[in-house]
């Protein structure tokens, strides 16, 4: 047994968050934010509805994301989501999903899968088309799609005018980073 | 034309003299069909280096001038362009995306020499002061780990999370072995088959609950198994009550592997982990300093050994927090060539002898594949070329003077046999050297490899130009009965 | 080439993994007699259709389902997707 404290990293593998201004573009690495998937199980689809709707918890059609509080979700996949919820009070957010959820839906943490980038700034279908297949101008806010950038497997959620999450797999943070900055610097 | 012999044209498709000729004797006398029958000016240098040369063959061949037989139409580039162009941002450092382990920096930080897997990089060895040569590492490695304690970063190891009531429904039809008797808290080795019977991929599943699993696969197959794994979900057993999702990246995983292994977690770990309590293949859901964690009781290097996992923003902390907790245990952190060796001592099978084309049979498994149900790739696996009594099986090999070098890719061959294909019996998959037997060991596949232990027969290389006297083994070298892994 | 998914709408054929014949899905049962005949014929004959042609695509990409792509091999004309989970229920796949 011991008495231990370990400290954790940003998935850029420092203390704190980076925050990187380019040109017209904010690009924030976001820490704040839990993840939790949640996946229907056989049969339980009107259940799995109704302790969401109880909960608060909204349950996105396909390629959407929705805000909400505590809990914000996005499609993955039919009867798939990715939850979102504060970090601050819903670390370990598995153990919250479980107990709304209970045996109706498969749970399983996520939170240190991914790196969440922020990017804010006007120009942002300008810099997505650089990036990757997804033309934001004939979207809207509130699209969320899995898509690929510089061969890194991503989610794009499109929160509100002006601002988009990029969430990759974690091991590859530096490189989503690096792309992201390298295609700001361009525009810049 | 004058002359004898062949006269080349193309020197990028082969295309010589005599083949315009035949075209041309078969009335491919237009220059388009002249092309499409030779393939002349069809290479990547689209016939800039030998077009006009052939047709000028074909001119001399019907009496016309040049410009009368033609040119075929021309095709980007015009002129020169230099791959750097081609390539654009796309090198170097641009090439790829790199994926990095939770240790990286700390291994950075311990000048480790990185490999390559995938986009993955991995620590290949960790030199200390005064280390010149990769072997003195790799060797102080090993020999500390199964003296003491070794640490080794395996996080690039597919992980997949399955849950629901056909959890473990599923896992008996995707893996060859059983996994429906499976206890809750324990894991198992898996072995996964195509359905032409070869072996796919391997690894440990654990069974966390009731209806929750983790599957781990090897690293370069984690995309493919987690592909395959939702084939059998969505086109297969489609009202299987499962569900998939990686974890890969959400957990740091290290394996603590050695006789000291359990005293060095036992100071991080809240819970008891005795071997009463966590005997061996045990796992469990666990606490480091009140931070959830898993443990697994599992072992790739024969040693008392176990893998830990924690969220991955605390791997870089537990590096540290394990290196600290070993200083007392000298215990060191193991690359993957370090990894290698004690594999192939224990006679382990990886990439090499994953190779795609081998059976459980040929890797000695063959009675893992359980013939009471009906997995992926049970019933080819049992036809006839398969289940051939003389058919390629895994051998050690070591050589008979120790001070001689054995090398992959080496065929086995009878004494007095010549070296051509008709004679061959096998070949070395993986070579290491055993710095706890003093010299270096192989693994291969032999023909009948079980009835020949003991036989000594030559290891030929031809390409690297080695020939060596070498004896078959069993592919155990290293602790057969397996205690250390008990202790 | 551009697949219409059934959930998506049209997505580039860059974001998924093609694997072959939908008659994979057709998977004959192993303890049955005759199984090893059996997957002989499932896993090595094909039909070498100059028409339409069903085959299974997966959007590695996107959201993992696999599809049944029903495409004309001499046209290249996608007619039809489907996902290959419905498929397989209609062929007698529930359990």
């Amino acid at each position: 047994m011991a008495d231990l404290t370990l400290a954790p990293r940003t998935p850029l593998g420092h203390a704190l968050p980076e925050q990187h201004n380019i040109g017209g573009f904010a690009l924030t690495e976001v820490v704040d934010t839990a993840l939790g998937s949640l996946t229907v199980r056989a049969g339980q689809s009107a259940a799995v509805a109704d302790r969401a709707a109880a909960a608060g918890l909204p349950l996105p059609g396909p390629a959407c994301w929705l805000p909400g509080a505590p809990y914000a979700a996005f499609w993955l996949a039919q009867d798939s989501w990715m939850i979102e919820a504060p970090f601050a009070s819903h670390e370990d957010i598995h153990r919250h999903l479980r107990g709304l959820f209970g045996d109706t839906a498969s749970i399983t943490e996520q939170t240190d899968g991914w790196a969440r980038f922020d990017i804010r700034g006007e120009h942002l279908p300008a810099l997505f088309e650089r990036l990757c297949p997804v033309d934001l101008r004939g979207l809207a806010p509130g699209h969320a799609t899995r898509t690929v950038v510089e061969h890194i497997g991503c989610y794009l959620i499109w929160r509100e005018p002006g601002r988009i999450s990029v969430i990759g797999p974690r091991s590859s943070a530096a490189a989503l980073w690096h792309a992201l900055e390298t295609a700001a610097r361009a525009l810049a | 034309m004058p002359g004898k012999g062949r006269a080349w044209i193309d020197q990028q498709n082969d295309v010589t003299v005599k083949d315009v000729k035949l075209a041309h004797q078969e009335n491919y006398v237009s220059v388009e069909h002249l092309k499409r029958y030779t393939t002349l000016g069809m290479a990547t240098d689209q016939g800039k280096t030998g077009n006009v040369l052939g047709l000028a063959v074909m001119a001399e061949l019907t009496g016309r001038p040049i410009p009368e037989t033609g040119t075929t139409i021309y095709r980007p580039p015009y002129t020169p362009v230099a791959m750097g162009a081609l390539a654009g941002r796309s090198r170097g450092q641009e090439f790829k995306p790199k994926r990095l382990t939770p240790s990286h920096h700390w291994a950075t930080e311990q000048g480790a020499v990185f490999v390559e897997v995938g986009q993955w990089l991995r620590a290949q060895w960790l030199p200390r002061d005064g280390e010149t040569h990769w072997r003195e590492s790799v060797d102080r490695e090993v020999l500390a780990t199964r003296a003491s304690v070794g640490i080794c970063d395996v996080t690039t190891l597919g992980k997949i999370d399955i849950q629901g009531t056909d959890a473990c429904a599923f896992l008996d039809k995707a893996y060859a072995n059983t996994f429906s008797t499976l206890a809750v808290g324990k894991c198992r080795y898996g072995l996964m088959l195509r359905e032409d019977g070869m072996v796919f991929d391997d690894g440990t599943t654990a069974r966390l609950g009731e209806s929750e699993y983790v599957m781990t696969t090897t690293t370069a197959n984690a995309v493919g198994v987690f592909r395959h794994l939702e084939f059998l979900r969505q086109c297969l057993y489609p009202d299987m009550d499962v569900q998939l999702i990686s974890t890969t990246e959400a957990w740091a995983q290290y394996s603590v592997a050695g006789p000291n292994a359990r005293k060095l977690l036992a100071k991080l770990v809240d819970q008891d982990i005795s071997d009463a309590a966590l005997p061996y293949m045990g796992c469990a859901e666990i606490t480091i300093g009140g931070l959830r964690a898993r443990i697994f009781r599992i072992s790739f290097s024969g040693e008392l050994a176990y893998e830990i996992a924690v969220p991955t923003r605390y791997g870089d902390a537990l590096i540290r927090a394990l290196m600290a907790a070993g200083a007392e245990y000298e215990a060191v952190v193991y690359g993957t060539e370090a990894l290698g060796v004690m594999r192939v001592e224990k006679g382990h099978v990886a990439g090499n002898e994953l190779n795609g084309q081998s059976s459980a049979l040929n890797m000695g498994l063959g009675k893992m594949v359980s013939k009471k149900k009906d997995s992926i790739g049970m019933a080819l696996s049992q036809r006839e070329g398969m289940v051939d009594v003389n058919g390629y099986r895994l051998i050690g090999v070591k050589p008979v003077n120790p001070a001689e070098k054995l090398t992959s890719g080496a065929h086995f061959l009878e004494k007095g046999a010549d070296a051509v294909a008709a004679s061959d019996l096998g070949w070395i998959t993986s070579t290491v050297h055993s710095p706890h037997l003093g010299h270096m060991i192989s693994l291969g596949y032999l023909k009948g490899g079980d009835a020949r232990r003991g036989q000594r027969l030559r290891a030929v290389n031809l390409l690297a130009k080695t020939e060596v006297e070498v004896e078959i083994t069993s592919p155990h070298f290293f602790d057969p009965e397996g205690d250390r892994l008990r202790g | 080439m551009i697949i219409n998914h059934p959930i998506l709408g049209p997505r580039d054929a860059q974001e998924f993994v093609y694997l072959g014949d939908a008659s994979l899905i057709d998977r004959p049962d192993g303890l049955a007699p005759g199984a090893i005949a059996a997957f002989h014929d499932y896993l090595y004959q094909r039909t070498n259709t100059a028409g339409e042609h069903r085959e299974l695509w997966y959007h590695e990409q996107g959201d993992r389902s696999w599809l049944v792509v029903t495409r004309n091999t001499l046209t290249h004309e996608i007619t039809q997707v489907e996902l290959a989970r419905d498929v397989a229920r209609s062929r007698g796949r529930s359990k």
